[in-house]
């Protein structure tokens, strides 16, 4: 259904409500009242032509004359997507939380709340997400002012360390109180802090445990202790200037952000990008994806005690590397693809490379199974464990191999196809309880092996299929007209959109990061009550959880 | 004949010339060479301890196409020195709450748990502090003490996580106790004695006289007690107590300097007491192939030296190969989680056990030593040992060339590396 | 759902069998793998040749410019996203002609995205293949390549003099730490200091030739 189509049908149901259609943007927007927000959002999930199962993002924009809130939906059933809106008073923001519609509202409205202040009628614990819960202010208003310190830290692009200025040493630090049992602790259960510096979380993440004896009762992750602020950074800074902060948004998989990122540019300057660019960029997006599947599968199993597949994997990457290397001249932060096409060309010698690494790699494959993939302690530590049904997936926003191990078929190369993909070849990977049950901590590892398999066949016709040609469609100027549009690439964990807001200069007005990895980090505490510690590990790596992804 | 008894009287009727059975300061001579022994045992353990952990990071490395240490002394062969000295030179933490005296207790503890099964162990022919006649009831025995100390650690470390170790610890070497000793029973009840040296001495040299290949419950019995001794060790696959990627350390992460030490000390040694029991229990000790035991006691001088040598190195060969192994299947493995742990103990290895006793006694009665069914059960066993050896090297050399070719294709004339040297 | 007594046992010998089939497998990988040479390189001492020649050309390490190429265009200055470079270009009173006078890139804050290189249409600015950089203070992470005032170059895209070799410059221009030696690109020499220039922060004293990196 056609968003106008959406809209007739939400007026109809809901009236005056229904405010207007802003049809002239890029992915028009029904613009309703707040008061009636969750339940349109439940008529919108509920109706059997329209079956919205799925928010993907809840971005707060501060309007200055208001704060909206922008919600992107998609039906997975249906195949079609909508943009939902609200305005709210500058001065006290409030909308009904949609948490009961869909319970992946409960991370992002926090987000919103802690970075703009909306207040969410009917959360259940909202409180601040990534900032610490005493910060002071909201940072994505335009209006917001960086405090000069905190707790005695100086805070600011030119504040040097406290100890260099001779500040912050010198102050007496408050001493922590000695350890008084707390009640919960009397009632026999302890509670665990896990991380921010621990081997096993994936990146800098807290998780605070309460358990009894090894099995956990709760498991609440505690975020935003890589939270770098890029949202706002792209208000600041010209759109080429973001392309390097978006391979930080996801370090592991720089590609794909990059990507998001020009496709949404793209959309809104309303440019093509020549063949040979889409394809330099599928072969990039592709190694990027083998890389990053390395690193997920290889640090899962070292979280389960088996090092040596990790490193094994390491060497493999050292290749991909290597090649990526000669490609852009860098081998993480990529920052390779430009609006247009991509900012180097890749050269027959490098594909040559690729096709020998490749010939490589697929028996490779085969023996990491033999020594860890299909080991018997791994498959029983993995088989069986936290469980994700496919109706669980859906309403907790899991996005990439996550959901399809729980059985939904959705791949967005194939789904909501860009680039070139729709000119190659490959299987989507869904979950068949191979080991196990379907949707379980098995089906998610096995997932990624069989979708490095899939990568490396795209990678295979990409080489084969490179035409020749311009690889880079420079435009004259990066000036979109006013204009909004969501544009989302199929990552390695999944669906990473970026939702642009353009105001006619050079700098955009808003972007907002949606990853995949926040999301999976928000099931985690639905997931966590009997789970054995060992199991937790298990689950955050079998999520394939990286910190930059849910701070950004 | 224990070889320290015996040297101490010699000594005494070389230096005193009076008969040591008469002389009322006979057992200050023998309590001197006691220490002597336990001091020689101690530079062993020491010796052993920690070129071991240069030969395990060398062989993960190699596993991992890594190198391993190789900067400190002659390919990295002083690196245990340097780790040492280093130990030495932290600062001694003791976190703010701890239990001062347990704390400071259990590395002891752990350690001389380890240490006591050494006097026991028989490295060469008569080579053995002493030669008790309960030998491996005292093996199983002081090795229990380890228990004592890990909780201990954990407890008194005051850090939920250390104790999350130790009572992980706890419960694990409590429960593969189990299973251990019933493996070792059956070798007691294959040799007829718990003396280390009697059980020794009731094998032979060749392959076909070990108890491994005596018959299928004992050679059952020798995976089992390998497995339990592992699991004792807390080497990976069993090694949840310091579990790396979960608890960081576990038990020991709050000891750093000399008593963080003594647990990688006792750690070590126990790899090397688990293989010298298996070695000693299953794979025949020291005994040399083709040379009878009563040769060796009845050489005089120079001859008795070079038998005494040649088992010590027999046995040192056995057992560092079982060595190798259980430090290549520390970085082949995962590790279990402590319920599969315990799940694995009780419920596979404990049932498997009460067959493997019930079924060695019965072969035992039924098969008389030394007559034709005797011969055809040992040479079946020894042609299916063998055998799973033969196809473990195909599958190596297989695995070898799956990727030699295609790897030089890959790296060949367009390497973008220069070749690469070891060092 | 209990099972029954002989699918239990048979699921028994069933995981033994699994456990012991796959343990065997993995520890066949494993020994293949001590047969195998490491990947190791053994930088800084062991190699055959630094790895700066060993790395792509299209490397993005630190940046170097060529002052005598530069246009003083300052699109560089307005490409990079987190302001490491600071260029300041002035008319000089007494010739009437535009002066670099500042030409600073802060490698502490530079995140090597190559955004000012590819505005770069003279060849002035490029990346080079180093990446050491090893200074004693934060400040000497800040790299001044403008040392005196130099007048823009009034060359057209293309033309003029060759740019001087890529790699060539930085290594005057990184305060000397540690008695380190920098590497310079091969068949290029450090250029002679010309009289009227200030000494450079890079400047090796004559008596110490820079040595080849040890091979073993």
């Amino acid at each position: 259904m056609t968003p106008a189509e959406i809209h007739d049908r939400l007026r109809a149901r809901f009236g005056d409500d229904v405010v207007a259609l802003h049809a002239d943007l890029r992915d028009p927007a029904i613009e309703l009242r707040p008061e009636r927000l969750r339940d349109a959002c439940r008529f919108l999930r509920d109706d059997d032509d329209l079956r919205f199962d799925f928010l993907r993002s809840v971005a707060g924009v501060d309007r200055r004359d208001a704060i909206e809130v922008v919600y992107h939906l998609l039906s997975y059933p249906r195949r079609h997507t909508v943009v939902l809106r609200t305005r709210l008073d500058r001065d006290r923001p409030s909308v009904p939380s949609v948490h009961d519609v869909w319970p992946t509202a409960d991370w992002h409205e926090r987000e919103t709340f802690d970075l703009l202040g909306v207040d969410f009628a009917g959360h259940p614990r909202l409180r601040r997400l990534l900032l610490p819960e005493d910060w002071v202010g909201h940072p994505l208003r335009k209006d917001y002012e960086r405090p000069a310190e905190y707790h005695g830290i100086p805070v600011g692009r030119d504040a040097s360390p406290p100890v260099a200025r001779g500040g912050g040493g010198d102050r007496p630090r408050p001493r922590p109180a000695m350890h008084e049992p707390k009640a919960e602790e009397l009632a026999g259960f302890l509670r665990l802090n896990m991380g921010p510096h621990h081997p096993a979380t994936h990146g800098v993440i807290n998780f605070l445990l309460e358990t009894d004896g090894e099995i956990l009762r709760r498991a609440v992750p505690d975020v935003g202790y890589l939270h770098r602020g890029i949202e706002k950074l792209a208000e600041s800074n010209a759109y080429l200037g973001t392309m390097p902060y978006t391979d930080r948004v996801d370090y592991l998989g720089a590609i794909f952000a990059n990507h998001a990122w020009a496709l949404a540019v793209e959309r809104l300057l309303g440019i093509e990008v020549p063949p040979r660019g889409e394809y330099c960029r599928v072969i990039a997006a592709e190694l990027n994806r083998i890389a990053s599947h390395l690193i997920a599968t290889g640090s899962l199993a070292m979280d389960l005690g088996a090092f040596t597949p990790f490193i094994h994997w390491i060497r493999e990457r050292e290749k991909i590397n290597d090649i990526m290397e000669r490609i852009c001249g860098a081998r993480l932060t990529y920052n390779y693809l430009r609006f247009g096409g991509v900012a180097r060309d890749i050269d027959g010698e490098t594909v040559d490379m690729i096709r020998r690494w490749l010939d490589h790699f697929d028996p490779i494959i085969d023996e990491f199974n033999r020594l860890i993939g299909e080991n018997e302690i791994f498959v029983k530590r993995l088989a069986r464990i936290a469980v994700i049904s496919p109706e669980d997936a859906v309403a907790w926003g899991l996005v990439g191999p996550n959901l399809r191990a729980s059985g939904v078929d959705w791949d967005l190369r194939r789904d909501q196809p860009y680039s070139v993909y729709p000119e190659l070849e490959f299987d989507v990977v869904v979950g068949r309880g191979w080991r196990g049950q379907v949707g379980d901590a098995y089906d998610r590892f096995w997932c990624r092996m069989l979708e490095m398999r899939q990568s490396v066949r795209l990678l295979r016709q990409a080489c084969e299929k490179l035409p020749p040609g311009d690889f880079w469609a420079k435009p004259k100027t990066v000036k979109p007209a006013a204009n909004e549009v969501y544009a989302c690439t199929e990552s390695a964990r999944g669906e990473l959109g970026v939702f642009v807001i353009s105001d006619g200069t050079d700098k955009p007005y808003r972007a907002k990061f949606r990853t995949g990895s926040f999301t999976a980090m928000s099931i985690i505490e639905r997931l966590s009550p009997g789970l054995l510690l060992a199991d937790l590990v298990a689950l955050i790596g079998s999520l394939d959880v990286v910190a930059p992804e849910v701070d950004r | 004949m224990n070889v320290v008894h015996h040297a101490a009287d010699r000594c005494i009727r070389w230096a005193f010339g009076v008969d040591p059975a008469a002389w009322p300061w006979t057992w200050v001579v023998e309590a001197a060479f006691l220490l002597l022994a336990a001091a020689v045992l101690l530079a062993f353990v020491a010796l052993f301890a920690g070129p071991v952990t240069w030969v395990e990071r060398r062989v993960a490395g190699r596993i991992m196409s890594r190198i391993g240490p190789n900067r400190v002394g002659p390919q990295g062969s002083l690196q245990w020195l340097a780790d040492g000295i280093k130990c030495f030179l932290k600062e001694d933490l003791i976190p703010d709450g701890a239990d001062r005296p347990l704390f400071r207790l259990a590395p002891y503890l752990v350690f001389g748990g380890m240490f006591g099964a050494f006097v026991v162990l028989p490295f060469g022919a008569h080579l053995v502090a002493a030669d008790l006649n309960v030998g491996l009831l005292y093996l199983l025995a002081v090795t229990s003490l380890v228990v004592v100390g890990l909780l201990m650690a954990g407890w008194s470390s005051r850090s939920k996580w250390a104790l999350f170790g130790g009572v992980r610890s706890a419960a694990q070497l409590v429960s593969y106790e189990v299973p251990a000793a019933f493996a070792l029973l059956a070798v007691a009840l294959a040799a007829g004695t718990l003396s280390l040296q009697g059980i020794v001495g009731a094998q032979g040299g060749w392959p076909w006289d070990w108890f491994v290949f005596r018959n299928p419950f004992l050679f059952v019995a020798f995976f089992l007690y390998f497995t339990a001794a592992i699991a004792e060790g807390n080497r990976t696959p069993f090694d949840l107590p310091e579990a790396e990627s979960e608890l960081v350390a576990g038990y020991n992460v709050e000891y750093s300097g000399m008593r963080y030490l003594f647990f990688m000390f006792a750690e070590w040694a126990n790899l090397w007491i688990m293989s010298a029991v298996a070695t000693a229990c299953f794979l025949g000790g020291w005994q040399v192939p083709g040379v009878p035991p009563d040769r060796i006691a009845a050489a005089e001088g120079w001859a008795f030296v070079g038998g005494e040598a040649l088992s010590f190195a027999i046995f040192a060969a056995k057992a560092s190969a079982l060595v190798l192994l259980v430090i290549q299947l520390r970085w082949t493995l995962p590790r279990l989680r402590v319920d599969q742990l315990m799940i694995t103990c009780w419920k596979y290895l404990v049932p498997l056990a009460f067959a493997v006793v019930l079924g060695a006694l019965v072969l035992l009665a039924l098969v008389p030593e030394g007559g034709l069914a005797d011969s055809i059960l040992r040479a079946t066993l020894v042609i299916f040992g063998a055998a799973v050896a033969l196809l473990y090297g195909r599958r190596i050399r297989q695995t070898y060339l799956a990727d030699r070719d295609l790897y030089r294709r890959m790296e060949g004339k367009d390497a973008w590396y220069p070749p690469y040297r070891l060092p | 759902m209990v099972p029954t007594l002989p699918a239990a046992v048979k699921r028994w010998f069933a995981d033994v069998g699994r456990a012991i089939v796959t343990t065997f497998e993995g520890l066949a990988v494993t020994s293949s793998w001590m047969f195998r040479r490491p990947l190791t390189i053994q930088y800084p001492d062991k190699i055959e040749k630094p790895v700066q020649e060993m790395l792509p050309a299209s490397y993005r390490g630190l940046l170097e410019v060529d002052l005598d190429r530069c246009a003083g265009c300052l699109l560089c200055n307005r490409a990079c996203p987190i302001g490491a470079l600071q260029v300041k270009v002035e008319k000089n009173p007494q010739t009437g002609g535009r002066e670099i006078v500042q030409f600073d890139i802060d490698i502490g804050r530079c995140m090597f995205c190559g955004l000012c290189s590819e505005q770069c249409k003279f060849g002035a600015l490029a990346h080079t293949t180093h990446f050491e950089a090893v200074v004693d203070s934060p400040d000497g992470l800040v790299l001044h390549f403008a040392r005196k005032p130099t007048p823009v170059s009034r060359h057209k895209e293309g033309q003029g003099p060759p740019r001087r070799a890529v790699g060539s410059i930085l290594p005057d221009i990184v305060p000397p730490c540690l008695g380190r030696v920098p590497w310079r690109p091969k068949g290029v020499a450090a250029e002679p200091r010309r009289p009227d220039e200030p000494p450079a922060p890079g400047d090796v004293p004559p008596a110490a030739a820079p040595t080849k990196p040890e091979v073993s």
